[in-house]
């Protein structure tokens, strides 16, 4: 706290913030949960995605800001009866602008590269869906605590656009395509921050 | 870029398939076609274990006397015994006894109805949904069931000709039906087996490289097409699922054909293994390969038939793969050879 504190008076730029914190996630990951099913895998189940997250995001004076995001999340669900559980995992890496709403409001989007992959197996195939992708996420944010130290809650919208086939297994007729994975969440993030 | 670089990483390849890699037909096979086979005896049926009644063709010698030589014959895939009159007249004209069958789901072996030869109690459509029952064209009940068949045909011959000799043999797929009934225990009820142009397996190393696919979601050769995105369903448990698909050129198509098989019918028409069946043939095996064969390796055929213990090879010049079916030369070779037999 004390070296925030040093890092804080000495700052004389525009003001910065690095904050880790929970990002849960709604996808809409379900579509295939029959056809997986039929196959043979454990269904994905849940649209429900635990995930963490950095942000970082540099205030300037005039009320832009720029945020770099980071973001991971994984859930393993298995299945009554099925002898391997499918995994999901979805990793976020993006940038983007924003503007201050007051002294502790928000709004904002990022732009990046998203990967979502479900691992599945059975009991006589396995392997993978990828879906690789571009994504933006607009979202609010609304800082409760400011200061050297922030806690932030914030709400997003996903729209990630997988390009490509999610497989190339020859065995699946299928090609398990989703044109868009789309996501709701509502976030808390907490870390340092440095500048007026 | 990002997206450019997706886009080629996922492009298929191309894949011709205008061919059926089974070659042209030597001028006495266009000849022979042209001409048309000899005219085939009516059939007859034996009941299978299912209800099923499997049909077959007996040519019998006219000086028939029971103690002499029998051929129990299996025709190649798609095709049924119709088509393999030159053998059987050729064969019977020698004095051999032949009996050349219809797989299941081939040929007439496609109903359980008192009256097969009547159109109109079998349905020679194709449907691909998984259902299945007895005679459905192109398929079986399990990988076994066309081996435990081709044991009613060798258990009749037995009973009714139990003086005779017992030559089991096939042609292309049809060897492949035999090596598979020797592989399950066969080759003590036969004295003897003989093997045309044998597809005994779809890995075996005869198999010409210039004919197998390589596309996206096909395998298997140019002729017999293999889906794989329909064998994923197999694999997974949809065995009455139609995988292969045949491709013959319309002068060699009869309307008896059976076009697709099923993966129960691809296993069953095929060795479990594309080598090691060969030391199970312990009596006298007679192989035959056409030098004209655009599918099969002659020479690697006769060096695969090697690994028998008991194997004789010759090599039937002018032959394609298709022609070795139509020929007398080969009925010939097959009546000298089954002639030689001692039970």
């Amino acid at each position: 706290m004390l070296l925030l504190l040093l890092i804080n008076l000495a700052w004389s730029g525009p003001s910065a913030s690095v904050l880790a914190g929970f990002e849960p996630r709604l996808l809409t990951i379900t579509g295939n949960d029959q056809t997986l099913d039929e196959y043979g895998f454990a269904p994905v189940h849940s649209s429900f995605l635990p995930s963490w997250g950095l942000r970082g995001r540099v205030d300037q004076e005039n009320g832009w800001t720029t945020t770099m995001a980071m973001s991971y999340g994984i859930a393993v669900r298995p299945d009554d009866g099925k002898p391997v559980p499918t995994t999901t995992n979805q990793v976020l890496v993006g940038f983007g602008p924003g503007h201050m709403l007051g002294s502790r409001g928000h709004i904002g989007a990022v732009f990046g590269f998203a990967t979502l992959g479900h691992t599945v197996g059975s009991s006589v195939q396995g392997g993978a869906l990828t879906y690789l992708g571009p994504y933006i996420e607009p979202r609010g944010s609304f800082r409760v605590v400011d200061g050297p130290g922030v806690i932030e809650l914030s709400a997003a919208v996903l729209t990630h656009l997988p390009v490509g086939r999610p497989h190339s297994q020859i065995l699946w007729e299928e090609d398990f395509r989703r044109p868009v994975i789309g996501g709701l969440s509502i976030s808390i993030h907490a870390g340092p921050a440095v500048g007026p | 870029m990002m997206v450019v670089w997706f886009l080629l990483g996922c492009s298929q390849p191309e894949c011709d398939l205008s061919d059926d890699g089974l070659g042209t037909p030597t001028p006495w096979e266009l000849a022979a076609v042209a001409a048309g086979l000899p005219v085939s005896p009516e059939p007859s049926f034996l009941l299978a274990e299912d209800g099923l009644n499997l049909a077959y063709r007996d040519w019998v010698p006219a000086d028939w006397t029971g103690d002499g030589a029998m051929m129990l014959f299996v025709p190649g895939s798609s095709a049924h015994s119709g088509e393999y009159s030159a053998i059987g007249s050729g064969l019977a004209e020698r004095g051999v006894y032949t009996r050349i069958i219809d797989v299941r789901g081939h040929g007439l072996s496609v109903c359980s109805t008192p009256d097969c030869t009547d159109p109109e109690f079998t349905d020679r459509s194709v449907t691909d949904d998984g259902e299945t029952w007895p005679g459905r064209l192109g398929d079986s009940a399990d990988a076994w069931q066309i081996s435990r068949d081709l044991g009613i045909h060798v258990a009749d011959l037995r009973s009714t000709q139990p003086a005779a000799t017992l030559v089991v043999g096939g042609h292309s797929s049809g060897g492949g039906v035999v090596s598979r009934w020797v592989e399950g225990g066969g080759s003590s009820q036969a004295d003897g087996f003989a093997l045309l142009a044998p597809y005994n397996h779809p890995d075996q190393p005869q198999v010409r490289p210039e004919v197998l696919l390589e596309c996206a979601d096909i395998g298997g050769t140019l002729y017999a097409r293999l889906d794989f995105g329909a064998l994923g369903d197999a694999l997974r448990g949809n065995t009455h699922r139609y995988v292969l698909s045949f491709h013959k050129p319309p002068e060699y198509t009869d309307p008896l054909d059976v076009l697709d098989y099923t993966w129960n019918t691809v296993q069953g028409m095929a060795a479990t293994d594309p080598t090691a069946f060969w030391s199970s043939y312990t009596k006298p095996l007679l192989v035959v390969a056409g030098t004209e064969d655009a599918l099969l390796d002659p020479a690697v055929t006769r060096t695969q038939a090697e690994l028998a213990p008991n194997a004789e090879f010759i090599e039937m010049v002018d032959h394609s793969h298709v022609g070795l079916s139509w020929s007398d030369d080969v009925a010939a070779e097959l009546a000298e050879f089954a002639g030689g037999i001692v039970r």
